[in-house]
């Protein structure tokens, strides 16, 4: 035991002896915290081009002023001509155009009075895709309270056949108090739910993913590294039988100071939800990572072919874990057989925990079976 | 370059001879993988109906005749562009294993008294609709978070008006046709909300002159396997460690040519290996073996101005990971940075969301970055071509990273 | 063919690696620059063979400077570093290819300093699978390619096995033999006695020293 802890020691020693070394680890942090804060600048899933003359009247302006002030999936930008904001969609600089007309109200109250919407709005777009469509929904939420407002007018005239007069003396429109509010959002976490958060950052989100994937690049690194130790000889004092062991646990060294990295840049990006859990899952994916890494880079006699290996298992992780993309059903079982699926579905429902803790013997069962029966005891 | 530095250049090529096969081999395996994964997602898609169908669940205080009427109307009504489903639940478990199998994108629960709160105006009593956890911190949760705003506030601007109407009939002593004449502003005001899509007049003008999105991530998953592609292929071709250097040197390549020949083998065989999944994409689309592709992927794809903006992209992308790997290594830091800084600067770039998902720095740093040139080459190329500030961006990064290998190789010179 | 290092300096940044060296040394010798690690050892040959830059001296041989026309000094000089500077992907020929032409090659294998090396029972081979000895033999070959009258040796028996080492020993005694000088950088005990002179590099500075055969002291001179 105090042979092992004090390989491992040295293991730690050996790698921070290079200031580098430090230096590569404090960068990922800076990246991670800069980025996180680049992320927190406006954006938005679409970007239209509203045009909406200066002449126009004060529901359009108002709305233009709304649009201004408010934080939204779109991001608007203010064309000086109609040309111009359909210039925009044709050369891809927005993804719509939204042309307002100067005299909206007056076709609000024109389309209530006749019974039937009127085309208030002119929207130009490149070809119909979900978001855009979305986004029309927003849209006609800008106007359609006056609109409503203009029905009930029509109907409080055609209807109730009441003089301006009367209407202007009974009118109580504008105190009409309601709750804007019919919607909750919550998430379905394992049988129970919670609550939506108010702030959504999905631009940051993959960072988690992106630094758990990175955890496991780290384990692949040592791995390779190790190997080239073993091809110098730097492990010739070592009997064959320990070898393996010797690689494991300086992948282990490499993975533990790789997840406390990916604590800290958490940490101080301020991308962490609950600390207990946060922490917990964390220290389970540092274990499950080294055990994936090592049960991986085993099946390769090669560091050359490990090397060559490595992006392409990068890029099917990023494939197969919840980082930018959830994968589809079908390749939900490649999913379970890496540790990062587990990780970063953990982080949204703590259940996922106890799989991690599955994993962990499980994985350790396939190293052993693969070291002793398969391979005899020999790497 | 002096006779050394081409006597050093046919043994790179020696090298990369006998390296490309494997290399290549692997490039394309992988390649043949993701398009499988992408014909299957692809083929997925509901490509009878213009429409997307969203499944939404539903359970709760369901037998109101309001909430069945609204669902029947937006079913069956809804003109604005997405199609939806409701799918009845007994409860709220078997909803739950629906969201968990994909069966549903989000369930409704509708709370007892939800519906006497809206009909008196009170609202105090929420519909909650509920997403699977997987979403959220994802932009389908702020998607459906806008929705139903906008929902909201169709049907709170309604209560407006059908409550002002009744206040106006009251004050003024109309009682005889009150409740004919609330159904009726109602059942105008539902009407008008599922066919708001004649408030607008919509044109589509087509993709051309801008690019679709299975053309944008074509372009996309080509820049995030050349940012790391340097991972696998960087060791081969720079030695280090054994003294080489110092030999060459002596034997008359400088740094120079040194990190020249070195960089020139590895963008031939990075620059080789794309080509031929390029080619085998081209050999796909045209075949016909799958019809609607021929619509995706544009011509331009195809084009020698996009073999162009290949070769640029792969000097640009190759050029700043032989730099990252001549300052950082190829041990276990070397590795580390390179992954880190590769998928960071794609994801800067757009290659992950589309730049337009990002805020306008990124859009700002991506011109400037390897991994945004590059994809600004690939995308811009065929058509009004990349801009000046990105070719003189271009020309200034490959500066800088020669600049940057150099540094890095006579430092480790001096070090050796 | 005389010998002479002159007032060498070297300095990184403040920290002076090399601090006024000088030597002299006579055809057909050997001699050992003996230092610990990180002396300076690796830097004096590098500086001397061209490759790195010297902040001030000069190194001649018969009187001719080699430091003021670094483009000549391969021939003159032969510089074998650390480790094994070989692409392990090729052959032996083709690595020998980058320093040799194809005639050289034939000509050097048949009967001139690559034939002494016996590259020849290795040529075609690739270099992963040769041994360290091989190794060694082969970057000897690259190293003398210009036919030299100086060899820098930096270290070179470090890693080798027994019959490694007793090739390069035997060929240094027939590089030694043609008239030829040898320069080592080592610390190892076997070379030391094979040199005829040696110097101690330590602190930057270089001073003759006489190897008696006690280690122990040696060591603490170190």
């Amino acid at each position: 035991m105090r042979e092992l802890f004090t390989r491992l020691f040295l293991f730690q020693k050996r790698l921070f002896k290079s200031y580098g070394f430090i230096a590569l680890f404090l960068c990922v942090v800076a990246i991670t915290v800069g980025f996180k804060g680049l992320s927190s600048a406006e954006h938005g899933a679409l970007k239209i081009s509203v045009y909406i003359d200066d002449r126009a009247d004060k529901l359009a302006l108002g709305i233009k002023d709304r649009m201004a002030r408010g934080k939204s999936l779109l991001r608007y930008s203010f064309a000086d001509s109609a040309d111009a904001a359909e210039g925009a969609v044709e050369s891809g600089k927005a993804d719509a155009a939204w042309i307002f007309p100067r005299n909206l109200a007056q076709i609000l109250d024109d389309a209530a009075a006749e019974g039937f919407p009127g085309e208030a709005i002119r929207v130009v777009q490149r070809e119909e895709t979900v978001l855009l469509s979305a986004s029309r929904n927003i849209l006609v939420s800008f106007i359609y309270p006056e609109y409503a407002r203009a029905v009930y007018e029509a109907y409080a005239h055609a209807e109730l056949g009441l003089s301006d007069e009367d209407f202007a003396l009974y009118d109580d429109f504008e105190h009409m108090n309601v709750n804007e509010n019919l919607f909750e959002i919550n998430f379905s976490v394992g049988g129970s739910r919670e609550r939506m958060a108010e702030d959504i950052n999905y631009i940051a989100s993959p960072i988690r993913g992106i630094l758990a994937l990175w955890v496991l690049l780290c384990g692949f690194a040592g791995a390779v590294y190790i190997r080239r130790d073993e091809s110098a000889g730097k492990l010739a004092l070592y009997p064959l039988t320990k070898i393996q062991g010797i690689r494991a646990e300086f992948i282990g060294v490499v993975v533990f100071d790789a997840t406390i990295i990916m604590g800290i840049s958490l940490f101080l990006s301020g991308i962490p939800t609950d600390p207990a859990i946060d922490v917990l899952s964390l220290l389970l994916y540092g274990i499950c990572a080294w055990l994936f890494t090592v049960f991986v880079s085993g099946f390769f006699a090669r560091s050359e072919s490990l090397v060559v290996f490595i992006p392409f298992l990068m890029v099917a992780s990023m494939i197969l874990c919840p980082v930018f993309i959830v994968s589809p059903a079908f390749l939900e079982p490649l999913s379970t057989l890496n540790p990062a699926f587990f990780y970063l579905r953990c982080v949204n429902n703590p259940a996922f925990i106890f799989n991690q803790l599955v994993y962990i013997p499980a994985a350790m069962l396939l190293i052993v079976l693969w070291s002793k029966i398969i391979k005899g005891g020999k790497i | 370059m002096n006779n050394r530095s081409l006597s050093y250049l046919r043994l790179q090529y020696k090298r990369a001879k006998k390296l490309l096969p494997g290399i290549l081999a692997l490039f394309l395996a992988f390649f043949a993988v993701i398009t499988v994964v992408a014909v299957v997602l692809y083929s997925k898609r509901d490509e009878k109906d213009s429409k997307v169908r969203y499944r939404i669940g539903i359970m709760g205080e369901t037998d109101s005749s309001f909430v069945e009427f609204g669902i029947k109307a937006v079913e069956n009504l809804d003109d604005i562009g997405t199609a939806l489903e409701f799918i009845q639940f007994a409860d709220e478990k078997e909803a739950a294993r629906a969201i968990d199998d994909n069966e549903i994108s989000v369930y409704i629960f509708i709370p007892d008294g939800f519906i006497d709160s809206v009909e008196c105006g009170r609202n105090d009593i929420k519909l909650i609709c509920v997403a699977h956890e997987r979403n959220r911190d994802s932009i389908q949760a702020v998607v459906i978070r806008e929705l139903l705003y906008s929902a909201s506030t169709f049907l709170t601007a309604s209560q407006c008006s059908i409550f002002s109407l009744q206040e106006v009939m009251e004050k003024s002593g109309i009682t005889g046709s009150f409740w004919e004449i609330t159904d009726d502003i109602n059942l105008r005001l539902l009407l008008d909300i599922v066919s708001r899509s004649e408030f607008l007049k919509v044109k589509n003008i087509g993709i051309s002159g801008a690019e679709g999105i299975e053309e944008y991530y074509f372009c996309a998953v080509i820049v995030i396997m050349l940012s790391l592609f340097s991972l696998a292929a960087n060791t081969f071709f720079v030695k280090k460690g054994e003294g080489l250097e110092r030999q060459l040197k002596f034997g008359g390549v400088g740094t120079f040519g040194q990190v020249l020949t070195e960089y020139f083998s590895y963008f031939c065989v990075s620059f080789l290996c794309l080509l031929a999944v390029w080619m085998t994409a081209l050999a796909i689309v045209k075949s016909g073996i799958n019809k609607p592709l021929l619509g995706i992927f544009p011509d331009r794809l195809f084009s020698a101005d996009f073999f162009w903006a290949l070769v640029g992209a792969v000097m640009i992308i190759s050029a700043f990971q032989f730099a990252l790997y001549e300052i950082c290594g190829a041990g276990i830091g070397g590795m580390m940075i390179q992954f880190v800084l590769a998928v960071f600067t794609c994801f800067i770039s757009g290659t992950f969301y589309p730049i337009s998902f990002l805020p306008d720095i990124f859009d700002t740093l991506g011109t400037f970055l390897p991994a945004g040139i590059g994809m600004r080459f690939l995308l811009y190329s065929g058509t009004e071509g990349p801009s000046g500030l990105t070719v003189a961006a271009f020309f200034g990064i490959l500066l800088l990273c020669f600049g940057a290998s150099l540094y890095g190789r006579n430092k480790h010179m001096e070090r050796a | 063919m005389k010998i002479e290092i002159e007032s060498v300096k070297k300095s990184y940044g403040k920290r002076e690696i090399l601090k006024d060296i000088s030597l002299f040394a006579n055809e057909g010798e050997c001699i050992g620059i003996i230092g610990a690690n990180g002396s300076g050892k690796s830097t004096l040959f590098a500086g001397l063979a061209g490759i790195l830059k010297l902040d001030s001296g000069r190194f001649t041989v018969d009187g001719r400077d080699l430091l003021s026309d670094i483009p000549s000094i391969r021939k003159y000089v032969g510089y074998v570093p650390q480790g094994i500077p070989l692409f392990d992907e090729l052959s032996a020929k083709d690595n020998l290819l980058f320093w040799y032409s194809k005639e050289e090659l034939e000509k050097s294998l048949e009967g001139g300093m690559l034939s002494s090396l016996k590259i020849n029972e290795f040529i075609d081979m690739r270099v992963s699978r040769l041994s360290g000895g091989m190794k060694k033999r082969l970057s000897l070959g690259c190293a003398v390619s210009g036919g030299p009258g100086i060899l820098f040796m930096d270290e070179p028996t470090a890693s080798l096995d027994l019959p490694g080492k007793a090739e390069v020993y035997k060929y240094m005694d027939d590089f030694r033999k043609g008239g030829r000088t040898v320069f080592i950088a080592t610390h190892d005990e076997t070379e030391i006695r094979l040199c005829d002179r040696c110097f101690l590099l330590k602190d930057g500075k270089l001073a003759p020293y006489s190897y008696a055969g006690d280690l122990e002291k040696l060591v603490k001179e170190l």
